[in-house]
């Protein structure tokens, strides 16, 4: 069993464990080679460097301690050698402390060796202390100075000594585990980047054969599919000799495809036959003979094609026939309705003329109004004059009213003038009777004076007789007078009224103005409206002229669509028996010459719209109508 | 003049009430428009009162009242005749004075027995162009008072 033989989730797994297992094995070299680089550093910085640091510790303590014992040797008091004792305690207690440290990082061998010698040397250096003190209490200040000038400072110097080699051994061993710690991290890095590069080439690889193995052969099948869907059945399916899914996915097209072709085959037999048999039905039918029916055998849905076709047939021989009658009734329907049209086309020509005499009567009706709406504005102007004039009048009457008093005035004055003259005459009478009476007294002598005193009388007396004429007279005037006053109190009552009327008028004629400049404007409007109805009247004249050629036109292509139907033949027709319908089947009714200018266009259009709507119902009585 | 002249006499007609008298021209002083007349208490009721005539007191007799017709309403158109018999000087008003005409004395018909106490009233009555005119007696006219004493009786 191969790798391409497995299934692609085992493949998956396969290789992925692979990859894991590289990762495990790399992490694992890497962490070894860490704590190995980790020994040495603790070496270092736990043995080495403390040894270093103690021994230095230790050192440090041994010196001060000499430095003390010098000093002891000195001539000092009790008290400053007995501070000293103890510092030397305290020094050696340094010593000891730093010792301690140091014992339990001893490595065996020839550290063992050099810490084994300080011991030594330490021992003798504490012993030549002792001495030396016993020397100074018991030989004096001199012999003790001396000694420890000359044996206890040869020992120290012996300690010395060791603890510089200690401490030199120590740095070395220091320095060479450092080395050794940075060539392992060298080594070790190494190894890593080869392990790395060596993990990176193997998962690379592992990709490639996944891609190999899965992607190219699925991007196979996918151009076969394609290829099949196309309707390419000879399409080579690839992988089918895989033991995989993929290998199973090909078998089952390789199937599929297999069926598709069969499928084909039999579908071209079913074609052959039902070409031949449809393809004899549509020859007959290309050669015009609907009377053709499939006969042929065929199955499924080419059963019902079969019926289809021949149902077809009859509903088209059905329709042919039909067409035929519908074009005799449409021949004998278009010479009428090119009849009707040349009438509508002259009535609309009437009716365009009527129109115009309309716009024109419009016109003068409009010209008209305009001088009415000119004249009742003048007749404005005029009664705002005869409103003025009016009010002179009633100025005038109120003069004359005052001239009448004055007159009345005057015939007062008169009548005192005249009662004056009346007593005068009176007065002259008396007098005169008065003469008499002397004259009657002077008896004879008195004679001629009675008689100028009887004529004085008659004078006297007619003069008042013509003083009550008068005052009658003026009682007369005075009384017209009166009467006048009246009246032409009346009369300015009257102007008054006239005023207001008048005023009443002015009204009224502004009104009649603005009614028949409201009425020009609604007649300029009717006039527009005229016109436009002029226009669309026109309009539908060319329409009608134009309706009247498609008419005629139609007729001759009923005619040619007769020719063209009977190409057909639909056995038995039924049509025959309508045929010789009178293409004319009637002679319109001769027009009035002068019809009714006042017919509207609508109920004209009605007209011939009904007639269009139910051509069979419009006898001939229907165009004595118009 | 005297009674015995027969030939005519002159007259002053007048009128009062409507009616026409007359009465003889010689007693007659004067003829005047009427004044207004200051009334006298205890007088008759024909007497209207008196008048400043040229510094003589004169009583005035409404003949209208007198005759017993009622009182007239005067106006300035009415007339005072003022007569004089020799013992009294008297105002007549009247209506108007119409005419001094000459009536002889056969035209003048004595006043008919009918009337009552009829003598020294009036002299006569005189029909003058087919109008009956009343004379007047002027005593009677001036008489006051004495007139009522002689009518009751």
């Amino acid at each position: 069993m191969n790798f391409k033989d497995l299934s692609v989730s085992k493949k998956l797994v396969g290789v992925f464990a692979l990859v894991l297992a590289v990762t495990v094995g790399l992490g694992i070299f890497a962490q070894s080679g860490l704590s190995k680089v980790n020994d040495v550093a603790a070496d270092v910085s736990g043995n080495w460097l403390p040894s270093v640091k103690a021994l230095g510790q230790y050192e440090y303590g041994m010196t001060r301690l000499r430095a003390a014992q010098a000093t002891y040797l000195l001539p000092l008091d009790d008290a400053t050698r007995a501070r000293l004792i103890k510092n030397m305690d305290a020094y050696k207690a340094v010593a000891d402390t730093a010792w301690a440290k140091y014992k339990p990082l001893v490595t065996a061998g020839k550290e063992q060796e050099l810490a084994d010698k300080i011991a030594a040397a330490r021992e003798a250096y504490d012993s030549s202390l002792t001495k030396n003190e016993e020397i100074f209490k018991t030989e004096g200040e001199k012999a003790g100075t001396t000694y420890a000038q000359g044996e206890s400072r040869d020992r120290f110097n012996v300690l010395v000594e060791a603890i510089d080699a200690d401490v030199q051994f120590n740095d070395q061993m220091s320095a060479q585990r450092g080395a050794e710690g940075q060539s392992v991290f060298k080594s070790t890095r190494l190894w890593i980047y080869i392990a790395l590069g060596l993990a990176a080439i193997f998962c690379v690889a592992a990709g490639y054969a996944l891609v190999r193995a899965i992607s190219a052969p699925l991007t196979d099948m996918t151009d076969a599919m394609g290829e099949l869907a196309r309707g390419n059945l000879n399409a080579n399916v690839p992988h089918d000799d895989q033991q995989d899914e993929i290998g199973k996915l090909a078998e089952a097209m390789t199937a599929f495809k297999n069926q598709l072709a069969a499928a084909e085959e039999a579908k071209a037999a079913q074609t052959e036959v039902i070409v031949s048999s449809i393809g004899a039905g549509l020859d007959h039918l290309a050669k015009g003979d609907l009377t053709h029916r499939v006969t042929a055998d065929l199955t499924g849905a080419f059963a019902k094609l079969k019926e289809d076709f021949n149902t077809a047939m009859g509903r088209l021989q059905e329709t042919i026939q039909n067409v035929l009658t519908s074009t005799h009734q449409i021949d004998n329907n278009a010479s009428e309705i090119s009849t009707a049209a040349d009438d509508l086309s002259r009535r609309t020509e009437q009716q365009a003329a009527s129109l115009e005499e309309t716009a024109a009567a419009l016109e003068e009706i409009t010209a008209t109004v305009k001088k009415t709406a000119s004249n009742a504005k003048e007749a404005s102007h005029s009664v705002v004059g005869a409103k003025d004039a009016a009010e002179n009048g009633g100025r005038v009457v109120e003069t004359a009213v005052k001239a009448m008093d004055a007159i009345s005035q005057s015939s007062k004055q008169i009548t005192d003038i005249i009662g004056v003259i009346d007593e005068i005459a009176f007065q002259t009478n008396l007098l005169a009777l008065n003469a008499g009476v002397e004259a009657a007294r002077a008896g004879e002598a008195g004679k001629g004076f009675a008689v100028v005193a009887s004529e004085v009388r008659s004078l006297a007396q007619r003069s008042s007789e013509a003083a009550k004429q008068i005052k009658a007279l003026i009682n007369t005037s005075s009384e017209h007078v009166g009467d006048g006053v009246k009246y032409v109190g009346e009369t300015g009552t009257a102007l008054k009224r006239i005023v207001d009327q008048v005023i009443q008028i002015n009204a009224l004629v502004g009104e009649m103005a603005q009614a028949a400049e409201q009425q020009s404007t609604g007649i300029e409007q009717v006039n527009t409206a005229v016109s436009q109805m002029d226009q669309v009247t026109q309009q539908n004249a060319a329409m009608v002229e134009e309706s009247t050629a498609a008419a005629r036109n139609m007729a001759g292509e009923t005619k040619v669509l007769t020719e063209l139907i009977g190409f057909f033949s639909v056995g038995e027709t039924s049509h025959v028996a309508s045929a010789p319908r009178p293409v004319a089947r009637h002679t319109p009714a001769p027009l009035p010459v002068k019809r009714p200018a006042a017919k509207p266009v609508a109920k004209v259009a009605a007209a011939a719209g009904g007639r269009a709507s139910a051509p069979a119902s419009a006898g001939d009585g229907d165009w004595t109508e118009f | 003049m005297s009674e015995t002249d027969t030939q005519s006499r002159q007259y002053i007609t007048f009128i009062a009430n409507g009616q026409e008298f007359a009465t003889n021209i010689m007693t007659i002083r004067e003829i005047r428009g009427w004044t207004d007349t200051t009334a006298l208490p205890h007088v008759p009721d024909y007497v209207r009162g008196v008048i400043n005539l040229r510094g003589i007191v004169l009583p005035v007799v409404d003949l209208k009242a007198r005759l017993g017709l009622g009182m007239t309403e005067a106006t300035a158109k009415h007339v005072i005749i003022v007569v004089a018999d020799g013992k009294h000087t008297t105002g007549i008003l009247v209506d108007a004075v119409s005419d001094i005409i000459t009536v002889s004395n056969t035209d003048v018909q004595p006043p008919p027995d009918v009337m009552k106490g009829g003598d020294g009233h009036i002299d006569g009555i005189a029909v003058i162009d087919g109008r009956m005119v009343t004379l007047l007696a002027t005593s009677h006219l001036t008489a006051i008072g004495v007139d009522d004493a002689m009518l009751a009786a």
